[in-house]
């Protein structure tokens, strides 16, 4: 009769969180791990080649090592804390595309120095980007959202923010494949919003289309059956692949946000603003996926 | 008072619909807003074969928008002013306020858009209504009269378009079937 040999880990307490750092390389463990431990609770320590383990989930890590015959360890114990509120400054190098995550959330990762350590949920980026937005109309885009603008914008403000999103999305430096079309849209929010008559016949064409909305919004509220008919002859937001949701408007910069760090990222409650990243010689950071290599490629213009 | 949310063809909502656009950018390219009474009124059965001057100026407002796509924006006033993108005003009803209409609209002074008052009756508050005009100092206002002969609201429809330089056109019940034609003349004009 053949007995297994039991199998054991090292487990050691950092910066309160468990670092747990597998002897012999098992992937059937690290699988199990990640299935009952959710990606707030969990990361992965490239330096120390180890899982950092938030002491929320102790309960759980004691029931992966249980089951799946490693020989428990000593925890020593942790008085796990509530998140606190920070504000910090990143260079966020990319922006990805927001995504369902594990917990059911929606996010999007910042790629900082290599690591895509800070998550945004999906919602703190529409409300910093979507300065225009009033909430009643939902399925289109105003010019000034486009330019992540207030609508009392001043010329000034207009032109520094096409800048920043032109040099972004300009088809010579942004290699997405939806870059032209972006493009075209910026140029065109601007030659709008830039033309003093064209804006104002614009803003009273705003100013119509919600009143319009409401008078919608009534007539729908006074039919017992479902409304007769729903759309407002709007344009669909912006949305040029297959993932419905939001898409950051600018890839990367120097993003100034509200925040708690969990063991594996920096989770953003708030942007506070968002500049661009400069070298020495006053050249501006643009980046973007490049599809072939699989990775981001950073431009300074 | 029922809200009507048909759909006419060449409305603002309609072109925006067909073309893909947003309302907003529609409105923009509008060339008049036309300021239309829906009061009690309107529901006087003095065209020609009894019909109601609602009924009729309806029929024109709908061909108005369908000869020029696009080009004309339509504002209900009664006791409230209301933008109808679908084009076709709600059932009359109220009084006529004609001042929160212009001032309902005072935001397109300068931006080139015409105002095209038509009305068949004395408002609530001519004087009023006459301040709001005189606000407007980059847009004309034009007004046609649907009423009967001599009524008393031309005079101060007259006055109202005096007061910023428009046209003031007097179109008599029997007269009404024509109005698509006049508003598409004081366009051209």
């Amino acid at each position: 009769m053949t007995t297994q040999k039991p199998r054991w880990l090292n487990v050691k307490v950092v910066n309160g969180t468990y670092r747990v750092k597998l002897v012999i390389k098992d992937q059937t463990f690290v699988d199990e791990l990640k299935r009952q431990i959710g990606a707030n609770n969990r990361g992965w320590d490239p330096d120390t080649r180890s899982w950092v383990i938030s002491p929320w989930a102790l309960p759980e890590l004691q029931s992966v090592i249980r089951r799946m015959g490693y020989q428990m360890p000593n925890f020593p114990p942790i008085r796990p804390s509530a998140p606190e509120i920070e504000e910090k400054i990143y260079r966020i190098d990319y922006v990805g595309q927001c995504k369902e995550r594990e917990d059911k959330t929606i996010t999007a990762l910042g790629l900082v120095y290599g690591f895509w350590s800070v998550e945004i949920p999906e919602d703190v980026l529409k409300k910093f980007f979507d300065k225009g937005g009033k909430g009643l109309i939902t399925d289109t885009e105003t010019h000034y959202q486009i330019l992540g603008l207030e609508e009392t914008a001043t010329p000034a403000e207009i032109k520094s923010a096409y800048r920043k999103y032109a040099r972004q999305w300009h088809p010579d430096t942004c290699s997405e494949p939806e870059a032209p079309a972006m493009f075209r849209q910026i140029n065109e929010s601007y030659e709008l919003l830039f033309n003093p008559v064209m804006r104002k016949r614009y803003d009273f064409g705003l100013h119509f289309e919600r009143e319009a909305a409401k008078r919608q919004a009534k007539i729908d509220a006074a039919q017992t059956a479902a409304p007769r008919r729903k759309g407002r002859g709007g344009r669909r937001r912006r949305q040029f692949n297959e993932n419905p949701y939001y898409r950051c408007p600018l890839r990367c910069g120097l993003v100034k946000v509200k925040g708690f760090q969990t063991v594996s990222k920096f989770k953003v409650t708030e942007i506070i603003s968002w500049d661009d990243v400069t070298d020495q010689s006053g050249h501006v950071m643009s980046s973007s996926w490049e599809i072939v290599t699989k990775s981001v490629k950073i431009r300074w213009i | 008072m029922s809200m009507n949310q048909a759909l006419t063809v060449g409305s603002v909502q309609a072109v925006a619909e067909r073309d893909g656009v947003t309302l907003a950018e529609t409105i923009m390219g509008v060339a008049a807003l036309i300021l239309f009474d829906n009061s009690e009124s309107m529901t006087m059965p003095d065209c020609p074969n009894h019909q109601e001057r609602f009924s009729v100026a309806m029929r024109e407002l709908r061909r108005l928008q369908a000869a020029i796509e696009g080009k004309i924006g339509v504002v209900q006033f009664n006791t409230m002013p209301t933008f109808i993108p679908g084009g076709l005003p709600d059932d009359p009803a109220g009084s006529t306020d004609v001042a929160s209409a212009l001032e309902y609209v005072q935001k397109i002074d300068g931006c080139g858009i015409r105002i095209i008052l038509i009305s068949d009756g004395e408002p609530d508050n001519a004087p009023l209504a006459f301040e709001v005009a005189k606000r407007f100092t980059d847009t004309r206002i034009e007004t046609v009269y649907i009423g009967p002969e001599g009524g008393s609201g031309a005079e101060f429809l007259r006055k109202l378009s005096a007061l910023t330089g428009g046209v003031h056109v007097k179109q008599n019940v029997g007269e009404i079937p024509n109005l698509a034609a006049t508003v598409t003349k004081l366009l051209s004009a």
